[in-house]
């Protein structure tokens, strides 16, 4: 985890995963 | 419309929040997207303007601007009447709104405790505003920055949750 965020082009993108999870989830719920 | 009636007083507070947000999450993105990334090409001898005079500043407004987004945020919902729904995560009423609204609520108070209880005491002694050893002081500065980082990446996906609640719910 410490090096994805010592990574300023990696934590993006980890932000955005989330996020895609965060839909996915939705999605499956509603 | 009416002014000065509930729905006004409501939007004022709304208005209060995304004020109070753009500064917290604009002075985080300052910090992870300018300074942390700039310090290195600094010339050691100019590197107190950041350390001693800009960053502090920036923190004073970047940690209370966190205080007053969740409050007022908080008193948006309680005055809309969600609170207690969206903070369950919509859970028992099953209203995507709610769900949406609520995972960006904790997100943010999750990032709020972090500023308070990890960024801003570690960068105190990264910045030599309390006492601190060198070593301690490298091992903070390595603390709030991860934390710091941490808050960005909880940032992307707390934005979309609060946009998404106001607009695809």
């Amino acid at each position: 985890m410490a090096s994805i965020l010592k990574s300023l082009p990696a934590t993006i993108i980890a932000g955005i995963a989330l996020t895609a999870i965060m839909v996915v989830i939705m999605i499956i719920i509603y | 419309m009416e002014y000065f009636d509930y729905t006004w007083v409501t939007f004022m507070f709304r208005w209060g929040h995304v004020i109070a947000g753009v500064m917290w999450i604009g002075l985080l993105w300052y910090f992870n997207f300018v300074q942390i990334p700039s310090m290195p090409k600094i010339p050691d001898e100019q590197k107190p303007a950041i350390g001693k005079v800009i960053a502090p500043a920036a923190l004073f407004w970047f940690r209370w601007a966190a205080v007053a987004t969740i409050a007022t945020g908080l008193v948006v919902a309680e005055f809309n009447g969600y609170i207690g729904d969206a903070l369950i995560l919509g859970i028992g009423d099953g209203v995507a709104k709610h769900t949406a609204i609520g995972i960006g609520m904790w997100l943010g108070i999750i990032m709020m405790l972090n500023v308070w209880g990890i960024i801003w005491p570690n960068q105190k002694k990264a910045l030599g505003m309390v006492e601190a050893s060198a070593d301690e002081k490298k091992a903070a500065g390595r603390t709030a920055m991860l934390a710091s980082r941490t808050n960005t990446m909880l940032s992307i996906p707390m934005l979309y949750a609060m946009v998404s609640a106001q607009n695809l719910y």
